[in-house]
């Protein structure tokens, strides 16, 4: 009897213990965004929502809010017509092709950004090529891994051959074939694949900031600029962040969850 | 005028992968509206020489007639030859009548066109009822009769067939091949259906085309390929033959024969009842060693006094062999074909 409430309890105390840890940064940041003062006291001296008026007054607040955009959208446009026909051949024609993708797909994780940064300079400081472009190109090879795994978990379970094959059989041409068979059959690989590569964009910083110098200000260079002038609205903004990739998280829980349900009908 | 014999006319076709080289110079010819089995074991290529016969493999050296129209170069959907994939390759996002209305949808056909030629297509299948279900919701059979509407429905001059049946059941296989066959003389379809079951191709097909190893063994109806094989792999492919050579007939006492020719002897061509006129007959007597009851027919292996095994097959009724007795069957000596 005294084991079983010990089995009951103690999964429950660790779930609680480690939402707390995970949690509490979070919740001390939102307090710390709406408080007043909070320095040198337990607790903030007072409330107040002025730091979020502030933030979004701020000149540089929308400028570096649409830069992010701007780059995480082509870094999803990038991907998307780079790596999803390479990843769609080697699933349905070229198994050996498959393998070497999976090896070059970890890459990235192997490479820390500081020593990718200082390659890019060496490569592409002189030559006459938009670095933004050169930063596009290279954070679109850091997404590969997660864009990689998703689509390839996509091509698992049905004859995507066969079907791609069919539909030209049946009179289609093969970019027909692959728009009305292929990509309704991968979409919520390919819509997993997309958010995590424009999430992992949004929010990159090493890269961006060395490579370009700080002169592409995207929100996130922008929150670290504002951490030295102004914890509050710092702090502001990184719950925004926090709320949109929540957002994005909670996208990807319902694709994944409908995908799981039409597997099981 | 195209000449109906050769409605399909494959020349000196040679496919090569990776530098080998895997359907050697083959050539044949296929009657329109017929049904023709491409039979062989697995790797004879079946399945290739039907990849490029739809333009899916276009790297080969030959040349392709259908219909009279040369469609060696060809690209797949300039062809109007249907397919049918072993896996059916149904599309899992789109309900029955959608896939069966994917190419007339290509076609761009009228709405009322398409209503009427899928709803026509589901009631030849049997399948009105479930024109909105999703190919998950259907079973194995289902999903075949699908596959084979969707093609049908675009009226191909030739709908070709990779193994549909063998992802079924026994009783389904039997059902669905009778209907295979049932829709293709209903509706005049020429259709090449590749199997690696004899009985299969023998159930359905005019024509048997038999491959081993990239090559033509032999071609010819279900009869004639039975009841005289070219070689020996298609008579050992084909049936379960006794095969003996020239020196073992002598020494059963089954007459004279090139010592070194090889012959063939139809197990259910050995009648275990005495025939009323024994002239033409030769009797071998042997030993049961062993028994197989296959349903409605019984095969025994007999040990005969010179050491050779030899399978006879009888109708599974009123028999009463066990293993160990000592029989007596009979053979037409007429019946004894030599191989090659």
């Amino acid at each position: 009897m005294k084991a079983h409430s010990v089995d009951k309890w103690l999964p429950r105390l660790i779930i609680i213990l480690i939402a707390i840890f995970l949690l509490g940064p979070i919740v001390a940041t939102f307090i710390y965004s709406i408080s007043t003062v909070w320095v040198k006291t337990i607790l903030p001296s007072g409330l107040t929502f002025k730091w979020y008026g502030v933030l979004t007054a701020d000149p540089d607040f929308i400028p570096s809010t649409l830069r992010s955009l701007i780059l995480a959208v082509a870094v999803v446009l990038v991907t998307m017509l780079a790596f999803l026909p390479v990843i769609f051949y080697a699933n349905v024609y070229n198994p050996n092709l498959k393998e070497k993708l999976r090896y070059l797909s970890i890459l990235p994780y192997s490479i820390p950004g500081i020593v990718l940064v200082t390659g890019l300079v060496q490569l592409y400081g002189s030559i006459p090529v938009p670095k933004l472009l050169i930063l596009i190109l290279t954070i679109s090879a850091i997404c590969l891994p997660a864009f990689y795994q998703s689509l390839n978990n996509a091509f698992m379970g049905d004859d995507f051959r066969g079907m791609f094959e069919q539909a030209q059989l049946l009179g289609d041409s093969k970019l027909g074939a692959f728009i009305r068979v292929v990509l309704p059959n991968i979409r919520a690989g390919l819509m997993v694949g997309l958010l995590l590569t424009f999430a992992t964009a949004f929010t990159e910083y090493v890269i961006t900031n060395i490579f370009l110098t700080g002169q592409y200000e995207t929100l996130k260079i922008y929150m670290y600029r504002l951490m030295n002038t102004n914890g509050n609205a710092a702090s502001v903004l990184t719950i925004i962040f926090f709320i949109f990739l929540g957002i994005i998280a909670f996208i990807l829980i319902k694709i994944v969850s409908s995908q799981k349900r039409s597997t099981k009908e | 005028m195209v000449n109906t014999d050769n409605f399909l006319s494959v020349s000196h076709l040679n496919i090569s992968f990776n530098g080998n080289t895997v359907i050697k110079d083959l050539s044949f010819n296929i009657k329109k509206g017929t049904l023709t089995s491409f039979l062989g074991p697995s790797g004879s290529g079946k399945t290739t020489v039907l990849r490029a016969i739809a333009g899916l493999n276009q790297a080969f050296a030959g040349q392709i007639m259908l219909d009279g129209q040369d469609i060696t170069n060809l690209q797949p959907n300039q062809r109007n030859i249907g397919m049918i994939f072993q896996s059916y390759a149904l599309f899992p996002n789109l309900t029955v009548f959608d896939n069966i209305a994917y190419g007339l949808r290509v076609q761009k056909k009228s709405k009322a066109e398409i209503e009427k030629a899928v709803t026509d297509m589901l009631a030849v299948i049997g399948l009105t009822e479930r024109r909105d279900y999703y190919p998950a919701n259907l079973s194995g059979g289902q999903r075949q009769r699908v596959a084979i509407a969707r093609s049908m429905v675009l009226e191909p001059k030739l709908l070709l067939l990779d193994e549909p049946l063998s992802a079924l059941d026994a009783k389904t296989r039997v059902e669905l091949r009778n209907q295979i066959k049932r829709y293709q003389q209903e509706l005049g379809i020429t259709m090449i259906f590749v199997t690696h079951d004899q009985t299969e191709a023998m159930a359905i097909s005019d024509d048997v085309l038999i491959m081993s190893l990239g090559e033509l063994e032999q071609q010819g109806s279900a009869m004639d390929i039975y009841t005289n094989p070219k070689t020996m792999f298609v008579a050992d492919f084909i049936g379960n033959h006794n095969v003996l050579t020239g020196t073992d007939l002598s020494k059963l006492g089954l007459g004279t024969a090139q010592p070194d020719g090889q012959y063939i002897i139809r197990p259910e061509l050995l009648e275990h009842v005495m025939p009323a006129d024994l002239n033409g007959y030769a009797p071998i007597e042997g030993q049961v060693v062993e028994m197989a009851v296959l349903g409605n027919r019984v095969e025994y292996s007999l040990k005969t006094a010179t050491g050779h095994i030899v399978k006879a097959e009888c109708m599974n009724q009123n028999i009463n062999f066990t293993i160990n007795d000592h029989i007596k069957v009979y053979l037409k000596v007429t019946e004894i074909k030599k191989v090659g």
